[in-house]
């Protein structure tokens, strides 16, 4: 065990190296946050429209916060399987002492960690300026919260390394991951609360399990999810992520049999 | 000027070659932004079910701001920006930029030509075209010409509007699912046909593909529209 720890700490150093790529960054997505906040105030005010499909101002402006936080610890951003596969780097991975598949992951982890420690003064930051109109729960939903967004986070983490997968059968897959974590998020309510959708296509992606990435973390973060539901999403989260990890695990497996590194 | 040109031309030749050497890259970055426009046009269809306005932008207004923008980020990808980032990641850092130093050229011209891509100026089609009635400007105009008609439908399904400094209304019936459009102002289209018409002999059949190729490109969110917000 004391080797993957070893491993996490070795990554998060080699992460933190250039830290103004990540601040410059996380201050670029600072402006996507006030372009939202100015849009809805805007439509919320001039509209005097106090709630749109139960979601009031203050709700939405806290989806937008939430979100953010949310894409800033995507795992999407994080993992390098399909491109380490494609260029042969993987070769690396696989002589060395530690279980192939939990390399990945524990650079991931350790991304998101960085992540988020960088990312608290920049909330602060947003708090400052829009305080009156995001919402702050209480201790016991920050934690219903937190453990929403971890499942949340490797439910995401699984799903992706499912389409990393597929660089060892069909090549770089690049372009087709950034395609399906476009389409995801827009699933997911990543840019838009599904209740604001139309109603056929809200009930599709209801159906879906991709909103358990964006709009359940975030529902759970507003109060909108009782604690006793709450069990139940979680359940139906780990049962996603049990699926997810089934497909994963035998891309990977019937993957690797075709995979050959050369070297000279 | 002309060398700019020529050399411009050539390296678009071989962009065409390289890209045409693995479609997935191009097919995947059309998808991309066909997805981009759907998902832009759910937004902006959301934002304006709850607003008539946005700061004294209207649906159509916006829609057109969104795709003009767009069409210029098209332009800029397709000719300038992979040599532009090149000089910041590369060329610098390696040392590559001695090549273009070299060239009995201006070294910043060439550079900054020397990267094309042919698949954003496709994206810069869709963009120009897929987004609303306001941005079918172009495809108004090559029906237009094409076709000297002057239509169709106005009732309780037809969405209007009016783009004062164009000159044109442009009306869209989604009753069909298919767009129609209706031309009040025939100055521009007019005068574009007299004159493009007696100078090149081609330019007809050319009017005729480029009419095809915006009305195909404007289904995507035609459909998308029809499905979620008319046939519901």
């Amino acid at each position: 065990m004391k080797k993957y720890w070893v491993y996490f700490l070795v990554s998060l150093k080699s992460e933190s190296t250039y830290k103004a790529d990540f601040i410059l960054s996380m201050a670029a997505d600072l402006v996507f946050f006030f372009i939202n906040f100015i849009v809805w105030k805007t439509i919320y005010t001039t509209g005097n429209i106090s709630s749109i499909d139960n979601y009031t101002l203050t709700n939405t402006v806290t989806y937008f916060f939430i979100t953010n936080l949310i894409f800033r610890l995507e795992t999407s951003n994080f993992l390098w399987l399909g491109y380490s596969i494609w260029d042969g780097y993987f070769t690396n991975d696989l002589v060395k002492p530690w279980h192939v598949k939990l390399t990945d992951p524990l650079l991931c982890y350790a991304d998101m960690f960085l992540n988020l420690l960088l990312y608290i003064p920049l909330m602060l930051f947003i708090l400052i300026f829009t305080h009156s109109y995001v919402m702050l729960p209480g201790f016991t939903q920050i934690i219903y919260f937190a453990i929403t967004l971890i499942l949340s986070l490797t439910f995401g983490m699984i799903i992706n390394l499912s389409f990393h997968s597929l660089t060892f059968y069909f090549g770089d897959q690049e372009n087709n991951i950034g395609i399906f974590n476009y389409i995801i998020a827009f699933l997911a309510g990543g840019f838009l609360p599904l209740a604001f959708l139309p109603e056929a296509l809200g009930r599709i992606l209801h159906i879906l399990p991709f909103r358990f990435l964006f709009e359940v973390p975030v529902n759970v973060y507003l109060g909108k999810v009782g604690i006793d539901q709450l069990i139940g999403i979680w359940g139906q989260m780990i049962i996603w992520m049990f699926v997810f990890y089934l497909v994963y695990h035998y891309l990977f497996k019937f993957g690797l049999r075709r995979y050959s590194g050369v070297g000279r | 000027m002309k060398k700019y040109f020529k050399t411009l031309y050539v390296f678009c030749k071989n962009a065409y070659i390289r890209d045409k050497s693995i479609p997935g890259f191009v097919i995947g970055g059309v998808i991309f932004e066909l997805i981009e426009i759907t998902v832009t046009v759910v937004m902006f269809n959301v934002i304006f079910d709850n607003t008539k306005s946005l700061g004294g932008w209207n649906f159509y207004q916006t829609l057109f701001l969104y795709a003009f923008v767009k069409v210029i980020f098209a332009l800029n990808n397709t000719f300038f920006k992979g040599g532009v980032q090149s000089l910041a990641r590369e060329m610098i850092r390696q040392g590559t930029l001695d090549f273009h130093l070299t060239k009995p050229m201006h070294s910043l011209i060439l550079l900054i030509i020397s990267k094309p891509r042919i698949y954003p100026l496709i994206n810069g089609f869709f963009r120009s075209d897929t987004c609303h009635p306001s941005s079918n400007f172009l495809a108004c105009i090559f029906d237009y010409i094409q076709s000297d008609f002057v239509c169709l439908s106005s009732n309780h399904n037809t969405d209007s509007c009016f783009l004062a400094n164009q000159g044109l209304g442009i009306t869209r019936n989604y009753e069909s699912g298919i767009s129609v459009y209706a031309l009040s102002s025939q100055n521009v289209p007019t005068l574009l046909k007299n004159h493009f018409a007696n100078r090149f002999p081609g330019f007809n059949c050319f009017i005729c593909a480029g009419s095809y190729f915006y009305r195909a490109t404007a289904r995507p969110a035609d459909f998308f529209h029809y499905f979620c917000y008319t046939s519901i």
